[in-house]
């Protein structure tokens, strides 16, 4: 007796096939395959035209003690500095790090052109491919002296004309000295969602009063955030790796880190392509049950090539609709290995996407995607209904959900018991496997989680073959689980 | 010697403790042409399902072309199941060659057939057409296209007229006459009475999960009560038809509907009253329906619970 049922290859490949085009020749389903490249170029056009999605607002200060105005305007400068500071070393991210922090100390000591001059000899495209940080907050100065008088313009029955172009007042912040001689403040606007002008007039007021209270004590803001800046930080080193007595070449770097940040977001993509997959085998089979031409097809084909038929026809259709996000991650891994101006980024890929974690990768894709595919499989042919398929599929969706949990703890602590034990798990396997993977578990432990969970595979493809007979061939839907469940477990007349 | 087709013996299966089918025996022979009749709930869809393998029966034999029902017989059988429905998105000739190639047929000669077999039973501007798009009719022949076009030795037809109209069921009874006209076997089953009479050289009648008939179509009608219609002026009539008719019944019009005693025949009545002298206006040997072999064997209730039920 064959432990695994017999297949004819060229039925399996054409109820693949079927699968496969009946979607594949669709509408909805390009439509899907494109929006999101389509969003893409949008987001990319958009980015380098001159459209603007939040156009500046432009508010004014009416100060009538005369001594924050110019204050306010110092820290919302002191603000758009610091985001510019900000995109110029974002932009240098993928810098080696011994670049960057120069980049950091030219911006601090010599300036924004010093550290532009210098990202530019490093990386001329990168630095071309800097835009202005642009002011999404502009105080202008108030045409009319009171609260009152500006009305007219806060309601927007008066413009103001900035560059030649009309352009409403958005809000009015007034300072006026309370009767205990404190200030109080006020913010006038009818478009009160934005809190812009509201937070940073609040964050001048805070540091002004922690300003008054250091004072107090004789000591100043500034000396306080230079002493900050100056403590020593904690520096990683890795035993394992090879080095000198005083620790040297064993520090972690970006190279040590990147293989397991991989692996998290191998596991993350692993597990959404299972989802859709395994969904889609649920409505394929669906449809299937709806259709009624199962039967008529099993008059000549067994079983066993409509099951393997569908879940390689929707693997397929799955990897399709993957495809542009593969495609471009590839290409974009690849990128950086061979043209990368990181050396550590580009050592940490090759760690990361060794021959080890592709072809562990892909048994364990194959073998994830049968476990739950068969599963699903079985209860589509169980349900008559999208309602039915709904019901009978949240268990097996709730455990799919809870496997999903390995990952953020995989991440954080690649060597904890449970990643262990969830490797052994059938539903969790597929995931603990390769997000335990950096930590170079014993070939052993992945050879027998891979048996393990294959083991898994035909006892679910057997028992979901079962099911899946059963349920197309009795028509019926969610009741005939109830009957069976009443009749079998409570021995009570169905 | 040709292997038959299908035999079945002594079959019985049940459902949940409830028997389905309960003792069933037959055996098809080459290039016949089986009607399968018998209500819903007789059992013919089960025992179908268990001619093709696709369920177990409980106990008993069934054998396809002298095997068990499964891989050996794929690719000679065209089977039409009760339910109906194809690829909402699919084209016609998609779904004819897909079935076809299951069969295993090759591409491009399925599509050829399919093309041609649409074409010859007036589906060609349906070919391009996707299946949700065509009229319940359309799609019903094209399914059938779909079972037949690998022109299997042996096609079993659950039901194939229902849901049809009058000139789509000519139509399909003009495919059932060429597909017998190949040698091929058939067997379908059907509620349409004159179907089966216009088409079967052999009836297997179902109730309640039993067979309760197989033999010819005339051995069938052989079964259904044979009656006669006279009319005469004479009051006498009645009195003479009595030693004839095991009941009578008066039409409107003073004629008289004989059901005839077992041993009676419509010729003795003519020659007695030409004997006795007694003039008839009206002598009509009414012809046996398949309906009424019918209700003989299966009996009055479960036809008036049928009737009702529009299954006749």
């Amino acid at each position: 007796m064959s432990f695994l049922p017999k297949v004819d290859l060229r039925r399996t490949f054409l109820i693949a096939r079927r699968d496969y085009l009946g979607y594949v020749k669709t509408w909805g389903f390009w439509l899907s395959f494109v929006t999101p490249i389509l969003f893409g170029v949008i987001g990319f056009f958009a980015g380098n035209s001159d459209f603007d999605i939040s156009p500046p607002r432009y508010e004014t200060i009416i100060d009538e003690t005369g001594q924050h105005e110019a204050g306010i305007l110092a820290r919302l400068d002191a603000r758009y500095e610091a985001r510019e500071r900000a995109t110029i070393l974002a932009a240098a991210t993928i810098l080696p790090e011994d670049f960057r922090t120069e980049l950091e100390t030219t911006y601090d000591t010599r300036g924004k052109d010093a550290a532009l001059d210098l990202l530019n000899d490093r990386s001329p495209g990168l630095a071309s491919g800097l835009k202005p940080v642009e002011r999404d907050l502009i105080f202008v100065d108030a045409p009319a002296n009171t609260i009152e008088d500006l009305t007219p313009w806060l309601s927007e029955t008066k413009t103001l004309m900035i560059d030649g172009k009309e352009q409403p007042l958005s809000g009015a912040v007034s300072i006026k000295t309370g009767e205990t001689g404190e200030p109080v403040i006020a913010y006038w606007t009818t478009k009160f969602t934005n809190t812009q002008a509201e937070n940073l007039v609040n964050g001048y007021f805070k540091d002004l009063a922690e300003n008054d209270y250091l004072a107090s004590g004789g000591l100043e803001a500034k000396a306080l955030d230079t002493a900050r800046k100056s403590a020593p930080e904690v520096e990683t080193f890795d035993p394992t790796k090879s080095g000198d007595t005083e620790g040297s070449g064993q520090q972690v770097t970006m190279t040590d880190k990147i293989p397991f940040l991989a692996a998290g977001a191998l596991a993350g993509l692993l597990w959404l392509n299972i989802f859709a997959g395994s969904y889609m085998l649920l409505t394929s089979m669906l449809e299937e049950k709806l259709n009624k031409l199962l039967e008529m097809m099993l008059a000549s084909t067994r079983f066993a090539e409509i099951i393997f038929g569908k879940l390689i026809g929707v693997a397929a259709l799955t990897l399709t609709a993957m495809a542009p996000y593969l495609i471009m991650g590839v290409v974009g891994v690849l990128y950086f290995i061979f043209f990368g101006p990181d050396k550590e980024i580009a050592e940490g890929l090759i760690a990361a996407f060794s021959a080890k974690m592709i072809i562990f990768l892909i048994i364990f894709f194959i073998l994830g995607y049968v476990l739950y595919g068969a599963f699903f499989i079985a209860l589509g042919a169980l349900s008559s209904s999208m309602q039915d398929a709904q019901t009978l599929t949240t268990p097996i969706m709730l455990v799919m959900m809870a496997a999903l949990i390995v990952v953020p703890i995989g991440l954080n602590n690649p060597d904890s018991p449970l990643i262990t034990i969830a490797s052994f798990i059938p539903f969790s396997a597929p995931f603990a496997a390769i997000i335990s993977l950096p930590s170079d578990p014993p070939l052993w432990q992945l050879l027998l989680s891979t048996a393990w969970l294959a083991l898994w595979c035909v006892i679910v493809i057997s028992v979901a073959s079962r099911i899946f007979r059963f349920g197309l061939l009795s028509g019926a839907g969610l009741e005939v689980v109830t009957n069976w469940f009443k009749r079998t477990v409570l021995r009570r007349k169905a | 010697m040709k292997t038959s087709p299908l035999s079945l013996q002594n079959v019985s299966k049940s459902f949940g403790g409830k028997p389905a089918v309960e003792d069933v025996s037959f055996t098809v022979e080459p290039g016949q042409i089986i009607g399968f009749l018998g209500p819903n709930g007789a059992g013919k869809t089960t025992t179908l399902r268990m001619a093709l393998g696709l369920i177990k029966p409980d106990s008993g034999t069934v054998k396809l072309f002298g095997e068990e029902p499964g891989e050996a017989a794929f690719g000679r059988i065209g089977f039409l199941p009760e339910e109906r429905g194809l690829y909402k998105k699919q084209t016609a000739r998609d779904s004819i060659s897909h079935m076809a190639r299951l069969n295993g047929m090759k591409k491009a000669e399925s599509y050829q057939l399919a093309d041609e077999m649409l074409d010859r039973y007036g589906l060609s501007e349906a070919k391009r057409k996707k299946n949700k798009d065509m009229s319940k009719g359309m799609a019903q022949k094209v399914q059938l296209l779909a079972a037949i076009a690998h022109d299997p030795e042996f096609h079993i037809l659950d039901e194939p007229f229902s849901g049809l109209d009058p000139v789509n069921q000519q139509v399909l009874e003009g495919i059932v006459r060429e597909i017998a006209s190949r040698d091929r076997t058939i067997i379908f089953s059907t509620h349409v009475m004159e179907h089966a009479e216009r088409l079967c050289d052999r009836i297997i009648l179902m109730a309640a999960g039993r067979k309760v008939f197989d033999g010819t179509t005339e051995e069938a009608l052989a079964q259904a009560p044979r009656r006669v219609v006279l009319a005469s002026k004479d009051e006498t009539l009645p009195e003479f038809v009595a030693p004839f008719s095991e009941s009578v019944e008066t039409k409107p019009d003073g004629s008289l509907v004989l059901t005839l005693k077992p041993k009676a025949q419509a010729h003795d009545i003519l020659e007695k009253s030409v004997n006795d002298g007694l003039r008839l206006t009206r002598y009509e040997p009414a012809r046996a329906t398949l309906h009424e072999a019918f209700v003989a064997l299966v009996g009055r209730d479960v036809v008036e619970t049928m009737e009702l039920e529009g299954e006749l």
